[in-house]
C-alpha cells in the first residue's frame, strides 16, 4: 500500500503560522486582561504572552498530528480513537498549560490567572482541532490517490485494449485469418463459418471491454476461446493446445484482457518460430485463496536475459496498480526450451464496485 | 507446356487452398508442398521444379533464408507470397519480383502465370531475386545468422549468440552449447546488428551485451570482458568507451 500519511514538516509549518495568527489577534486580550487584573502591560509583553501562549502548541503539534495519523477516526472505527484521544487531549492538554505557565513566569517574573474553566476549554478544543484538521487533510490526500490510482488503471486498460485491437487487425493475424477463411470456403464451409464467427466474436469482445477493469477469468477464457480457434485452424496439427482451469478458478475475477498477450506471446515463440508441433498449456487454480495461472509454450529455448515488451510491462503496471504488492508475475525459461509466464494474486469472487 | 510448382507455407490451409487454385488452372503440375524453409530447401533441390510459392514468414527458415541458401544457378523462378510485409512488398516492386499478397483472387494468380510463361531470362530472374531480398535485409536488423553445414542449412537466433569472433575469411559465432561457422567479416556483420545488443570489444571479437557479466580491468585502460557462460575475452582500449557507454544504455 502506498504511504497515506500526510507530511509531518508541512503540517507543522502551516500550523506555525496559523498559531501566529492566533496571537496576534489574541495580543489585545492578554493586554485587557492584565489591565483589569491590575498589573499592567506594555503592548510588546503583553504579544509575548500571547505568543507564549499560542507558540508551545507548535512545539506539541506533531505529537498530537502522529496520534492522529497512528488512530484516525472513521466510520468504522471511532471506538479506539475515542478511547485515545479523550485521554490524551487532558495530558498534551495539561503539558501545554505547564509549558505555558513555566515560560510566561520566566518573562513576567510572576504568572497568569492561575486557573480558568475557558483556558482549559481553549485547550481542549485547540487538541482537538489540529486532530480534525489532520483527519481532514488525510481524507483529501486519500481522495487524491484514488483518483490518481483509478486513472492510472484506465490508461493501463485502454493500453491492453489498443493492444488487443492491434494484435486483431495485425495485418499478418489479419490477413492470413482471411486467407484461411477463403481457403476453408472450398473444402469446409461449416469451418470457415465457424472462423469467421470467432473472428467477428474476438473483435467484438476486444471493443465491448473498453471500460472493465475486471473481469471473470470464464469470460477471459471465451475471449481465448474464439483467438485459439483461428489460430489451431490456421496453424492445423502444429498448434496445441490445452486449456485446465478448474471451476473455482473460472469463477474468479481478473484483470480484463491480461491472458491474450500471453497467449500471443506463447504462440509467437513457441509456434511461430519454431518449425515442427508446439504445444501452448495454459493451466488456472486457486491455490490458499490465490488465483495461480502459468501459460507456458514448448518453443526454443529462452534466452536467459529479455528484454520485455510493451504487453508484458503492461500487465506489470496493470497488476501493481489493482493489487499492490500483493501480485506477481514472471516470464522464465523452462529447462529444455519453452518459457512459463506466471501470473499469482489474490482471488476474489466479484469485482468491487 | 505445363508448370511444375512447389508450394511453401506453414499453413496448411493455405497451401491447400494456392494448390486448390493452381490444380483448377489446367497448366499446372504441383509438385509438392512444404510446411518450413529447410524442406523446400531439400525439396528444391530435388524435384527441381519450375516455380516456387514461396510464403515469406515461415518457422525456422523464412522464405528470405530459402534464397539466401540456393545458389543462383539451381534457384527456380520465386513468388514471394505473404499476408504483409510493406519493406518487403516495396523491395519486390523495386527489383520487378512477382508476389502474391494474401488473400490473393483467381485473377491475380492468373496474371502471375501469365508472367511465368513469358519468363525466358531465368538467371536474370534470380538475379532480380536475390537483389530483391538483399535490399529487405538491408532494412531490417539482423534477427538470425544462416549457417550452411555439410548437407543442411539452418539459422542461429542471434538472442542465443554470446559472441563473434572473426578467423580469416569466416566467422566464429559462439552460442552457449556450440561454435558455428560462418563466412564474413567482423565489419560486415558489426554494421548489420543492432547496436544496443551487440558490442565490438576488438578488433576480431563482438559480444552480445547481454550476456556480459563483469568486467575486470587489466593495464592501459583494457579490459577482460568475462561472459555468463564463463568465457572471457579482452577488450581493448580502441573499443572499451563504447563498451562501457553500451553497458551503460
Amino acid at each position: 500500500m502506498e504511504d497515506r500519511s500526510v507530511p509531518l514538516a508541512r503540517i507543522w509549518l502551516v500550523a506555525v503560522a496559523c498559531f501566529t495568527a492566533a496571537a496576534l489577534l489574541f495580543t489585545g486580550q492578554v493586554w485587557v486582561d492584565f489591565a483589569y487584573a491590575g498589573r499592567p502591560l506594555s503592548w510588546g509583553l503583553a504579544l509575548a504572552v500571547a505568543l507564549v501562549d499560542w507558540e508551545t502548541w507548535a512545539l506539541l503539534t506533531p505529537a498530537v498530528v502522529l496520534l492522529a495519523q497512528r488512530f484516525p477516526f472513521s466510520r468504522a472505527s471511532w471506538r479506539v480513537p475515542v478511547v485515545v484521544h479523550v485521554p490524551a487531549g487532558f495530558i498534551i492538554g495539561g503539558v501545554k498549560l505547564t509549558i505555558e505557565a513555566v515560560l510566561t513566569r520566566a518573562i513576567l517574573g510572576y504568572g497568569r490567572t492561575p486557573f480558568s474553566f475557558l483556558k482549559i476549554y481553549l485547550t481542549l478544543l485547540t487538541y482537538w482541532a489540529i486532530v480534525a484538521v489532520t483527519h481532514v487533510a488525510r481524507s483529501y490526500r486519500d481522495a487524491r490517490a484514488r483518483e490518481l490510482r483509478s486513472a492510472e488503471l484506465e490508461t493501463a486498460l485502454a493500453h491492453a485494449q489498443v493492444e488487443a485491437l492491434k494484435m486483431q487487425l495485425h495485418p499478418h493475424f489479419l490477413f492470413n485469418t482471411l486467407n484461411t477463411i477463403a481457403g476453408l470456403m472450398r473444402e469446409d464451409v461449416e469451418a470457415a463459418d465457424l472462423m469467421l464467427t470467432k473472428l467477428a466474436e474476438l473483435l467484438r469482445r476486444t471493443l465491448e471491454t473498453a471500460d472493465v477493469q475486471e473481469v471473470p477469468l470464464e469470460h477471459e477464457l471465451e475471449f481465448l476461446d474464439a483467438y485459439l480457434t483461428i489460430q489451431r485452424s490456421r496453424y492445423g496439427d502444429r498448434l496445441r493446445v490445452s486449456i485446465e482451469a478448474s471451476e473455482q478458478a473460472r469463477q474468479s475475477i481478473v484483470p480484463s484482457l491480461i491472458l491474450q498477450p500471453l497467449v500471443e506471446n506463447a504462440i509467437r515463440h513457441g509456434i511461430a518460430e519454431k518449425p515442427g508441433p508446439g504445444r501452448v498449456d495454459l493451466d488456472a487454480r486457486l491455490d490458499n485463496n490465490r488465483l495461480v495461472i502459468h501459460v507456458s509454450n514448448d518453443g526454443p529455448e529462452f534466452p536467459p536475459r529479455i528484454r520485455e515488451g510493451f504487453g508484458l510491462r503492461n500487465i506489470r503496471s496493470r497488476l501493481e496498480r489493482l493489487y499492490g504488492a500483493d501480485a506477481s508475475f514472471s516470464l522464465l525459461g523452462k529447462p529444455g526450451g519453452g518459457a512459463v509466464a506466471s501470473l499469482n494474486f489474490p482471488s476474489r469472487l466479484e469485482s468491487p464496485s | 507446356m505445363t508448370l511444375r510448382a512447389l508450394i511453401v507455407d506453414d499453413e496448411p490451409v493455405a497451401r491447400r487452398r494456392l494448390r486448390t487454385l493452381l490444380e483448377s488452372e489446367g497448366t499446372v503440375e504441383v509438385l509438392g508442398e512444404c510446411e518450413d524453409g529447410s524442406a523446400a530447401i531439400d525439396d528444391i533441390r530435388r524435384s527441381r521444379p519450375d516455380v516456387v510459392f514461396l510464403d515469406v514468414q515461415m518457422p525456422g527458415l523464412d522464405g528470405f533464408d530459402v534464397v539466401d541458401a540456393l545458389e543462383p544457378a539451381e534457384q527456380p523462378a520465386i513468388v514471394f507470397v505473404t499476408a504483409y510485409d510493406r519493406y518487403a512488398v516495396r523491395a519486390f516492386d523495386v527489383h520487378a519480383v512477382d508476389y502474391l499478397l494474401k488473400p490473393f483472387d483467381r485473377g491475380r494468380l492468373r496474371k502471375t502465370l501469365g508472367r511465368l510463361e513469358t519468363l525466358n531470362d531465368a538467371r536474370d530472374a534470380a538475379r532480380r531475386v536475390h537483389a530483391a531480398v538483399e535490399s529487405v535485409r538491408a532494412q531490417q536488423p539482423l534477427r538470425r545468422v544462416l549457417v550452411r553445414s555439410i548437407g543442411k542449412v539452418y539459422a542461429v537466433r542471434l538472442e542465443d549468440v554470446d559472441s563473434i569472433q572473426s578467423a580469416g575469411h569466416y566467422l566464429e559465432i559462439h552460442t552457449g552449447s556450440a561454435t558455428h561457422l560462418v563466412r564474413g567479416s567482423i565489419g560486415g556483420i558489426e554494421s548489420r546488428l543492432d547496436p544496443a545488443r551487440f558490442a565490438r570489444i576488438h578488433r576480431s571479437v563482438i559480444v552480445n551485451i547481454d550476456r556480459i557479466r563483469e568486467l575486470q580491468p587489466t593495464f592501459h585502460g583494457e579490459f577482460v570482458v568475462i561472459l555468463q557462460s564463463g568465457r572471457r575475452l579482452r577488450c581493448s582500449r580502441t573499443y572499451a568507451d563504447g563498451l562501457k557507454q553500451a553497458l551503460g544504455s
